[in-house]
């Protein structure tokens, strides 16, 4: 840097030098050719003669010199440039860097910058919530036993072995679609795979809802199941509703209307749907099946 | 410019002094030359301030330039000596302190010139070559004596005349893009208007129908596409026809072309107890906004009442109607009875389709007098076409049986010629209540033959 | 030239050619001097224009980076405030 300092002032000092010189001759050739002018003497031309060639070439060579110097100079400013421009450069790298370290350029509206210095914003406080540290604790594999559907305590077996266990208020999801489980010992209702579908056709052979209940032996219940026929609900097709009332003894509870069991009723008395009127088509199916086999003997 | 700058100074002549009586070639010689070599120092003399002039010039702006990069050296320094100390300040300072310090006051230093080239902006040559211009002559006494107190300067040389011009020629395409608008502005509100009125009279709600399918029992809505309004009376006679192609064109007087026939199908009360059948025949009544009249109850007809499976009703319809445009030109020229059974002949079955007929096509009125050349038994016929031709302007409803009628007339006329005599005279004797029974009875009749339905179809009409 | 004098039976005609060669000399001589004082001058005319264009340049060079010089003090001074 200080060399190019230097050489820089050494051309700040030489150029005006050169340029000097240059006037210097400049004035001198002028007041030759003054002189010239005026005296019209023999001898002079001679030296006129030869002064001129020499004249010529000190013009020639200041004029070299100064234009040398001048492009030196010129030169070395280039060079300067470019070192300030890549000064430049990093200064403006390392700006944006500490910008997007600290992430203030999303502050950055997309605004023109107010010629107004603004009065102080509100200060909005940014509040964090206080975030615990984590602190291990063992598992407590008991805390879903709320949840769910619990598997039959053996307290309730021994009380009263002929009710189909129903563990009461345990029932939470919405498992009637589902079929009974192989364990239920009876052999499956023919065709209770689905839920109870919207129309008649789903062959109604079982008699009533299976009540969820997992590892109990086929309750002698199912006469019962199949005794009165329960009233046909009057609705089909809407879905079973969730919540089964508690099963505590089973065959009384199947006197009552089937708990709002869309199941297809057991019996098919129902008279076959009114005709309609309107634009609605006929109903694609039969109502004409016969009543299934009594499910149990 | 530098070449200005140099000027080569043309030197006094060599002034040879010295006795005339010394001179000798050679003094003589070396006086010119001496004389050209003094002028050539003079050269010498004007090239160096020549070049002095140049370099000076450019020695000033290399030192503004050296100027500036030394400011700008120290501010880079400056700058670079304070960004650690920045850098620390931004990293550990909080985003609140981030967000809520406002921006600093930024205005740029330096004033950027436009590199106009004004009279400061003139360099020295420049200037010195305008010095030595000649000035203008002095317009400043001829003023009081200008029209519009005009400065007579501006006339002899006006530096603003560039200027001037510009600013004209921006007014005439601001003008220009003026009128365009407006052009454009009254062009779409032409359209408007033009499609308003084209809507008023030709805006006819679509026709929805909704169907069962015999088999599925499904609902089926189509959407029948619009037709224009004689074609789909052409559309139920053929339909009732079984497929025979209808000549409508000379029957579509102008004078029908514009009413739809919806309201003439609907508004009359034959119309309408004609429609009662419709709704027994078919299966559930289209869900219509127009109801087009089923085939039987316009065409009137005495043949047999087709009863067709609803899927195909309005099918079929479009495509004969279709296929009357095929002989507009043979119907024309002849006469409306002879034409008749080119119409008729032509395609029995649904053909191609073909466009509707123009409703403004050139029909040849109904000639009475053509009917006359039909024969004596046509006489009658023509008279009915002719009352039918006349009562074009009466109430919708009359026009559009009569023109049923004609229409039935005209293929009776095609179908039976012979025995056109007893149609006629039939038609005016018997009238048969429109029952169902009956009427569906010619359906039947119709799809089964055509003479002998023509003769019962003549019954219902009229 | 000696060759040339020999034409002329006259001395003085001699010295006419003499000089006549002499003032063509010396002509030459000065017309040598004008061309190269032309040649410096269009010398001096290509130099001027090449150093108006290499300050254009530097110039334009130090108007960008004072530009970005602005710029980067305002930041500074944005955040050292």
């Amino acid at each position: 840097m200080s060399r190019a300092d230097d050489v820089h002032s050494c051309i700040e000092k030489t150029i005006p030098q050169a340029l000097a010189d240059l006037n210097q001759s400049y004035s001198h050739i002028e007041q030759i050719a003054q002189y010239c002018k005026k005296i019209a003497a023999s001898e002079v031309f001679q030296k006129t003669q030869a002064y001129i060639p020499q004249a010529l070439s000190n013009a020639a060579y200041h004029v070299h010199t100064v234009g040398l110097h001048l492009t030196n100079f010129l030169q070395l400013q280039a060079n300067e440039i470019d070192k300030l421009e890549l000064q430049l450069q990093v200064l403006s790298d390392r700006m944006k860097a500490v910008h997007d370290h600290t992430g203030s350029s999303s502050f950055r509206t997309p605004e023109a910058v107010k010629g107004k210095p603004r009065s102080q914003p509100k200060a909005t406080k940014i509040e964090a919530p206080a975030v615990e540290r984590f602190a291990r604790q063992p598992i407590d594999l008991a805390a879903l036993d709320g949840h769910g559907i619990e598997v039959g305590n053996k307290k309730d077996l021994a009380r009263n072995p002929s009710a189909p266990t129903l563990a009461p208020a345990t029932i939470r999801g919405n498992n009637y679609d589902a079929p009974p489980p192989p364990s239920f010992g009876a052999p499956p209702p023919p065709s209770f795979d689905a839920p109870p579908p919207p129309s008649f056709g789903a062959p109604p052979s079982f008699d009533a809802p299976p009540p969820p209940s997992f590892g109990a032996p086929p309750p002698p219940a199912p006469p019962s199941f199949g005794g009165p026929p329960p009233p046909a609900p009057p609705s089909f097709g809407a879905p079973p509703p969730p919540s089964l009332p508690p099963f505590d003894d089973a065959p009384p509870a199947f006197d009552m209307a089937p708990p709002a069991f869309d199941a297809p009723p057991p019996s098919f008395d129902m008279a076959p749907p009114p005709p309609f009127e309107e634009d609605m088509p006929p109903p694609p199916f039969d109502d004409d099946a016969p009543p299934p086999p009594p499910f149990y003997d | 410019m530098p070449l200005s700058g140099y000027t080569l100074r043309r030197g006094d002549a060599p002034i040879f002094l010295g006795n005339p009586a010394t001179a000798t070639p050679a003094n003589l010689s070396n006086a010119a030359v001496q004389g050209s070599l003094v002028v050539c120092i003079e050269h010498m003399a004007s090239l160096c301030s020549f070049a002095s002039h140049i370099f000076s010039e450019i020695v000033k702006e290399a030192s503004t330039t050296y100027q500036r990069v030394e400011t700008l050296r120290g501010r880079v320094q400056d700058a670079v000596q304070l960004l650690p100390t920045v850098e620390d300040t931004f990293v550990k300072s909080s985003t609140e302190v981030l967000f809520n310090n406002q921006r600093s006051f930024f205005a740029s230093a330096t004033n950027e010139g436009a590199q106009l080239f004004t009279k400061d902006n003139r360099t020295n040559s420049i200037n010195q070559t305008y010095g030595r211009a000649e000035k203008p002559p002095s317009f400043s006494r001829v003023n009081p004596y200008m029209e519009n107190n005009m400065d007579a300067l501006k006339l002899y040389s006006n530096p603003e005349f560039f200027l001037e011009q510009w600013i004209e020629e921006q007014m005439r395409i601001r003008e220009a893009n003026k009128k365009l608008r407006a052009q454009k502005k009254a062009a779409k509100a032409k359209k408007a208007q033009t499609e308003d009125t084209k809507s008023g009279v030709v805006q006819v709600a679509k026709m929805v129908v909704v169907r069962y399918d015999k088999d599925t029992g499904q609902k089926i809505i189509e959407e029948v596409p619009q037709v224009a309004a004689h074609s789909t009376v052409q559309s139920q006679l053929t339909y009732a026809e079984g497929g025979k192609p209808i000549d409508f064109s000379h029957a579509n007087v102008p004078a029908y072309s514009s009413p739809p026939p919806v309201s003439s199908f609907s508004a009359p009360p034959s119309g309408s107890t004609l429609r009662a059948p419709s709704h027994t025949s078919y299966a559930p009544p289209a869900v219509q906004e127009y109801i087009p009249p089923p085939p039987t109850a316009a065409t009137g007809f005495p043949s047999a009442p087709q009863y067709v499976a609803p899927p195909q009703v309005y099918t079929p319809p479009p495509q004969h109607s279709q296929v009357y445009p095929q002989q507009p030109s043979q119907v024309y020229p002849q006469q409306a009875y002879t034409s008749a059974p080119q119409a008729l002949a032509a395609p029995t079955a649904p053909a191609a389709p073909a466009p509707p007929p123009p409703p403004s096509a050139p029909a040849p009125p109904p000639p009475p007098s053509g009917g006359g050349g039909g024969g004596g038994g046509m006489g009658s016929l023509a008279g009915a076409l002719g009352n039918v031709s006349l009562n074009s302007a009466a109430a919708r409803a009359k026009p559009v049986d009569e023109r049923s009628s004609l229409l039935n007339q005209i293929k009776l006329g095609a179908n039976l010629k012979s025995a056109q005599t007893r149609a006629v005279a039939d038609t005016p004797a018997k009238e048969e209540t429109n029952s169902v029974a009956s009427i569906l009875a010619r359906r039947i009749a119709i799809a089964g033959s055509d003479s002998e339905s023509d003769e019962e179809d003549n019954e219902e009409w009229d | 030239m000696p060759a040339f004098s020999a034409a002329s039976s006259d001395p003085s005609a001699a010295d006419m050619t003499s000089h006549i060669q002499k003032d063509w000399e010396q002509r030459e001589l000065v017309e040598n001097v004008t061309v190269n004082i032309k040649k410096i001058v269009e010398f001096l005319n290509k130099f001027d224009a090449s150093t108006r264009y290499r300050l254009a340049k530097i110039n334009e060079q130090l108007t960008t980076l004072e530009r970005q010089m602005e710029y980067v003090e305002a930041a500074l001074k944005g955040a050292s405030e």
